[in-house]
């Protein structure tokens, strides 16, 4: 069952309080989080963060487009080691 | 021909019907650069001086995240399986052009990397896949490993001909 609408996302409290603080500041200071299960809000958007994968923290760059998603979509806790091959990144 | 104009594109996995086609997955996003290609090396590893040619007679996509290629001088199955297991490269010229804020995983790994303020962080080794950006591990001078994200933001520029990238270290970031 989906979460109720009327609770609103859920964020973890301690990392809530971190992103306030540091909006506050208006620092871009990377946040380390093991809060995989918070979800992505708007006022997350071009903040970067440590997510931790169960081994080391993985950064998370937040834009737009992961709004609504958790955190932990993002740091995988699983490494595919392939070839450097013809893949492609895109900035 | 030098390492790094040849990639590695796929894998021969095995032989399909009798007349010496070969299976293929690829490695890439897709089939697109192993369908434009007119020939390929079959090696071990990148490098591979002992890598042979095969002009391609002709190819279509397979299984999914496959592609058949039929090579000149492959004439049955039991040749083609004798393949299996060889790395497909090709040449680099041949790879689909990209657009503007685009790279190739093998143009990234090996480019140093410095902050915007000069400093030298170290070398790109590895690219991770994740849900959002992709992740660059690069490997300090100190022996430490250090993870950054390829989001436009954090990787300003990547300048392929000096094989560097800058990167706006914002504070945490290296730690």
């Amino acid at each position: 069952m989906a979460r109720s609408l009327k609770k609103g996302p859920f964020v973890d409290p301690s990392l809530q309080r971190k992103i306030d603080r540091l909006l506050a500041s208006g620092s871009k200071q990377v946040l380390r989080t093991w809060s995989r299960r918070s979800m992505i809000t708007p006022e997350f958007v071009g903040l970067t963060f440590h997510v931790h994968n169960g081994k080391l923290f993985m950064p998370v760059f937040v834009t737009e487009n992961m709004v609504g998603h958790r955190l932990g979509e993002f740091a995988p806790t699983r490494k595919f080691t392939g070839h450097a091959s013809d893949r492609k990144v895109r900035r | 021909m030098s390492d790094p104009e040849r990639v590695e594109l796929g894998c021969v996995v095995g032989a399909h019907a009798l007349r010496g086609e070969v299976r293929v997955r690829f490695f890439g996003d897709g089939p697109q650069n192993l369908l434009r290609l007119d020939a390929v090396w079959l090696g071990e590893h990148r490098g591979d001086r002992d890598a042979s040619r095969y002009e391609i007679r002709h190819s279509g996509t397979g299984r999914r995240g496959e592609v058949r290629l039929a090579l000149a001088g492959v004439e049955d199955r039991s040749a083609a399986e004798a393949l299996r297991g060889f790395l497909v490269l090709g040449g680099e010229a041949s790879l689909e052009p990209l657009g503007e804020d685009e790279f190739y995983w093998h143009q990234l790994v090996g480019c140093w990397v410095e902050t915007q303020q000069g400093e030298s962080v170290g070398q790109v080794r590895e690219i991770w896949q994740t849900g959002g950006h992709d992740v660059l591990r690069i490997d300090t001078q100190d022996g430490r490993q250090v993870l950054v994200p390829t989001a436009r933001e954090i990787m300003t520029r990547v300048d392929l001909d000096d094989r560097r990238i800058v990167i706006n270290a914002i504070p945490g970031l290296l730690e």
